[in-house]
């Protein structure tokens, strides 16, 4: 746990060094696309391929969240009428959500 | 009086402070609400949102923002959550999941505790927009509408509330 608060805090730790290096044209074109894919800038892919070893990419995840957004803002609604197991509904909703959590935590 | 206030540090994780927050002593049966996210499977839903957009590991993941009525209201539970809701969405510019849990029990106010994702459905980090006064400013508008003692601040325009004294 503990070591787990020291790796968070090197990880905010204020970016005072600069990195340079060379590549090939086709292996920036590599990194930098696949850093688009992910809507990050080189620095931040690699960055975070470094810490994480593996990124785990959601299809449509960006899409998923604001679909989780909006049927939390239905079922917030749904709520006031007793005869609709919103609850139910929420608990399938968040199986799905829990199961893309562990794989996106590699396990 | 009321009083809003930002709270900067996060010393207890998103899963820590959820236990603090619904903490069902403190809450009761009405005291907890998110916005666009379900007050029971919070943490995991915004762990979820932080996952999708590569920002698990942010040093804050969470925004806390505490507002307190002034002690001795007297309005019923539905009407205190009603007020708390309204502020919650006055405390983000955009889409960004809340929760809310206000605490009626063992205090002297009754106030509630705001969790804000640092991660919006868009992906994009939490920024005040505003500064403290705008928003204490804001939700004066709608404590005015309830007849409910204002948030007292340096410069605050007294007059509207001149007559709820």
């Amino acid at each position: 746990m503990g070591m787990d608060v020291v790796q968070c805090k090197n990880h905010n730790a204020r970016k005072t060094e600069i990195i340079n290096f060379r590549v090939s044209k086709e292996e920036k074109e590599k990194i930098k696309n696949e850093a688009a894919e992910l809507n990050m800038n080189m620095a931040e892919y690699l960055v975070f391929l470094s810490r994480n070893r593996q990124i785990t990419v959601v299809p449509y995840g960006e899409e998923l969240a604001k679909e989780l957004y909006k049927i939390n803002q239905h079922f917030n609604r749904f709520s006031q009428y007793k005869y609709i197991p919103v609850q139910d509904l929420q608990d399938v909703v968040n199986q799905g959500i829990n199961t893309i959590n562990q794989i996106m935590k590699g396990k | 009086m009321a009083i809003l206030k930002f709270e900067n540090r996060t010393p207890r994780s998103l899963l820590e402070m959820y236990k603090y927050m619904v903490d069902f002593n403190k809450t009761g049966k009405y005291g907890v609400f998110g916005i666009g996210v379900d007050p029971v499977y919070a943490v995991q839903q915004m762990e979820f949102i932080q996952g999708i957009f590569y920002k698990e590991n942010i040093l804050h993941p969470y925004v806390q923002i505490i507002f307190s009525f002034d002690s001795g209201i007297d309005l019923g539970v539905l009407t205190i959550c009603k007020i708390c809701k309204e502020i919650a969405y006055v405390l983000v510019n955009d889409k960004r999941q809340i929760l809310g849990a206000i605490h009626f029990n063992g205090t002297a106010n009754i106030h509630c505790h705001y969790m804000i994702n640092y991660v919006s459905i868009r992906g994009e980090l939490y920024r005040q927009g505003h500064s403290v006064n705008y928003y204490k400013e804001v939700i004066n508008q709608i404590l005015f509408n309830y007849g409910i003692k204002p948030i007292i601040y340096y410069g605050m325009n007294i007059f509207p509330f001149a007559i709820v004294g």
